[in-house]
C-alpha cells in the first residue's frame, strides 16, 4: 500500500469520526430549537446520543426566549393575549434618552429656583428634596436607556423654564415654574407610557410619573391652587399639554 | 515509503478501536449527563463532557463545547436531591388553581377597585365637613369616571365590564375598616390607604398589561389615585417626604427619625407615619391606616383578588 492510499484510508476514517461528532454537535444545538415538539426524555434517551441531548436543552437559555412568544391564554375571558417584551426595545431607548434629559434638566431647574434667593428655607428644603428625587430618576432612565442616554440636561427646557425661575419676583413666581415643570414632565411621561414597548420602562415611567404628580400636588398647594386644579379627571397624556421632542430638543 | 500490509491493517485497527473506545465514553458520557437518575453532580457531568482532555486541548477546544458544559451544567440536577426519609404517606395537597390573567382581567379588576372607592367615599363621607366633605365627593365623582373608562375599555376588548365592588377588598378590608371608623379623621386614613392602595395596584398592573396603549390608559387613572392620596396625605398632616438618613461621619446634620403622634379617647397613641411623597419612585408596599386605635395595613392587590 502506498503513502498517498494510506493517506486516504485516514482521512476516511477521521472524517467518519468527524461526521459522527458533528451530528452530536448539531443534535445539541439543534434542540435548542425543539422546545415544543420534543419527544420525552426517556424516549430521546432511547433514540441514542443525539436525541438524549436535545431534550435535556430544552430549558437552556433559549427556553427563556420560547417562552415569551408563547401565548398566554385565560380561562375567564377566553382571549388571548401575547406577552409583551421587558427589556426596552429598539424605538424606546430614543425615548428614554429623551426621557432623562428632561430629568436632568428638572435638576438645573431647582438648582436655578434655589439660586433665585426667593426661597424660603423650608421651601428650599422641599426643592432640594425634589431635585434629589429628579437625579433618582435620571439615574433610572438613563440604566434603561443604556447608550443611548446622553446624561445631559434638556437645554430647551432648562432655558425655558430654569430661565423663567430666575427671572422671577418672588417665592410664588419661582414655584408656579416648579409646578408646571412638573405637570409638563408628567404629561409627556403619561403619553410616553402609551408609546414605550418594553414593560421594564413602562413600569419605570409609570413609578415616576406618579412621583412627578405628587410633587405638583405639593407645589400647587403651597401656591394656594384648589384641588380641581390641581387633579384632573385624568392624566393629561399629550405632547401637546407637555414637552414635544420636536419643539424642546435636546441640544437646545 | 513501503509500509508492510499487515503493519497498516494493525494501525487501522488500533485507530479505529480507539474510535470506537472514545465514541462509546462519549455516549455514555452524555447519557449519563442528560439522565436526571445518574448519581453524579451537575458539576461532574458537565466535567465528565470535558474530561480526559488535557489542559492545552481544552483550551483550543472552541467556545461551543464550553458553553455546551456550562448550560449542561446549569440544568442539572444536583447530586443531592434533598429528599428527608419518611414514613407513612405522604399527606396530599390541593395547589391555587391555575388562573391567568388578561388585559380583560385587569381592566375589570381595575373597575371593581374603582366600585369600592366610590362605595367607601359614600359610607365615610357623613363624617367629613367643608373641604374635606368636598373633596371626598370630587375623589368619588373621578372615581366614577375612572370606572366608566376601564369598562368601556374591557368591552372594547370583548370583555364583560365589572360594574360592582371587588368583593374581596370589600370583606376582608373595606367592611371591617368601616366598623373602626369613627371619626373625620378615620374617614380620611381609611380613603388615603384605598387611594395609595388603588395607585400601587395600577403600578403593579403595567407590567402586565400588553398593549402600551392600555398601559397609558391605566396610568392616566393611576397617577392621579396618587394625586389623591397625596392630598388626603396633606389633610392628615403628613410629612412632605422622607428625609434620607445621614451618612455617619459625613459632617451632615443628623434629621431624627419622623414620628407622628394621634391623640385618641385621650391616649397618645403612635401612628404611622405618612408622606405626601414617599420617596423618588411610587412604593408598592402596604399603605397603614390608623383608625381608632387599630392599625390596618392596606395591601396592594394580588392576583388572588383580581376580578376574572
Amino acid at each position: 500500500m502506498d503513502v498517498t492510499r494510506l493517506r486516504r484510508l485516514l482521512k476516511e476514517v477521521d472524517e467518519e469520526h468527524r461526521d459522527t461528532m458533528g451530528s452530536a454537535v448539531d443534535g445539541l444545538a439543534e434542540l435548542a430549537f425543539r422546545r415544543e415538539h420534543a419527544p420525552s426524555r426517556r424516549s430521546f434517551l432511547r433514540g441514542g446520543v443525539i436525541a438524549a441531548g436535545g431534550s435535556a436543552l430544552v430549558i437552556g437559555p433559549l427556553a427563556g426566549a420560547a417562552m415569551a412568544a408563547d401565548p398566554t391564554t385565560t380561562t375567564a375571558a377566553a382571549t388571548t393575549t401575547t406577552a409583551a417584551p421587558k427589556g426596552p426595545q429598539e424605538a424606546d431607548l430614543a425615548l428614554l434618552g429623551y426621557a432623562q434629559s428632561l430629568e436632568l434638566a428638572a435638576v438645573e431647574v431647582y438648582t436655578q429656583a434655589v439660586s433665585s434667593g426667593h426661597l424660603t428655607p423650608a421651601t428650599v428644603d422641599v426643592t432640594v428634596a425634589f431635585r434629589r428625587h429628579h437625579t433618582d430618576h435620571s439615574q433610572a432612565i438613563g440604566g434603561l436607556a443604556g447608550k443611548r442616554a446622553l446624561g445631559v440636561a434638556n437645554r430647551s427646557v432648562v432655558k425655558a423654564f430654569g430661565g423663567r425661575a430666575l427671572r422671577a419676583n418672588d417665592e410664588a413666581g419661582v414655584l408656579t415654574v416648579a409646578y408646571e415643570l412638573e405637570n409638563a414632565v408628567a404629561a409627556t411621561y403619561a403619553y410616553a407610557i402609551g408609546t414605550l414597548q418594553g414593560t421594564n420602562p413602562a413600569a419605570v415611567l409609570s413609578s415616576i410619573l406618579s412621583i412627578e404628580g405628587r410633587h405638583a400636588v405639593l407645589l400647587g398647594q403651597a401656591l394656594g391652587k384648589s384641588v380641581t386644579d390641581i387633579i384632573p379627571l385624568f392624566q393629561t397624556a399629550n405632547l401637546a399639554s407637555g414637552l414635544d421632542p420636536a419643539k424642546n430638543p435636546i441640544e437646545g | 515509503m513501503d509500509i508492510p500490509r499487515d503493519e497498516l491493517r494493525r494501525e487501522l485497527k488500533a485507530a479505529d478501536r480507539a474510535n470506537d473506545a472514545a465514541m462509546v465514553a462519549h455516549q455514555r458520557a452524555l447519557a449519563t449527563a442528560f439522565d436526571d437518575d445518574a448519581e453524579l453532580s451537575a458539576d461532574e457531568k458537565a466535567g465528565m463532557l470535558l474530561g480526559g482532555l488535557a489542559r492545552r486541548r481544552f483550551l483550543t477546544i472552541g467556545g461551543l463545547s464550553v458553553a455546551t458544559a456550562a448550560v449542561l451544567a446549569a440544568c442539572g440536577p444536583s447530586k443531592s436531591t434533598g429528599n428527608v426519609p419518611q414514613e407513612g404517606a405522604a399527606p396530599s395537597t390541593t395547589g391555587i388553581p391555575a388562573r391567568n390573567y388578561t388585559d380583560v382581567v385587569l381592566l375589570r379588576t381595575a373597575s371593581s377597585l374603582e366600585h369600592n372607592a366610590i362605595a367607601a367615599y359614600e359610607a365615610a363621607v357623613g363624617l367629613l365637613e367643608g373641604p374635606a366633605r368636598d373633596a371626598a365627593r370630587l375623589f368619588q365623582a373621578h372615581h366614577a369616571a375612572h370606572a366608566q373608562s376601564l369598562q368601556q375599555q374591557t368591552i372594547k376588548l370583548g370583555g364583560e365590564a365589572y360594574t360592582t365592588a371587588n368583593p374581596v377588598v370589600d370583606a376582608k378590608l373595606i367592611q371591617p375598616a368601616l366598623a373602626l371608623v369613627k371619626t373625620a379623621t378615620d374617614a380620611l386614613q381609611l380613603a388615603h390607604a384605598l387611594e395609595e392602595l388603588a395607585a400601587h395596584t395600577y403600578q403593579t398592573v403595567v407590567p402586565l398589561l400588553s398593549v402600551p396603549a392600555l398601559r397609558g390608559a391605566i396610568m392616566a387613572i393611576g397617577s392621579i389615585e396618587a394625586r389623591h392620596a397625596a392630598v388626603l396625605a396633606k389633610v392628615l398632616g403628613a410629612l412632605p417626604y422622607p428625609v434620607p438618613a445621614a451618612i455617619p461621619g459625613a459632617g451632615a446634620a443628623t434629621t431624627p427619625a419622623p414620628t407622628t403622634t394621634t391623640t385618641v379617647a385621650g391616649a397618645q397613641l403612635a401612628g404611622p407615619v405618612l408622606y405626601v411623597v414617599p420617596g423618588s419612585f411610587e412604593p408598592l408596599a402596604a399603605t397603614p391606616a390608623l383608625l381608632g386605635e387599630t392599625i390596618v395595613s392596606v395591601d396592594p392587590l394580588g392576583p388572588n383578588s383580581y376580578a376574572y
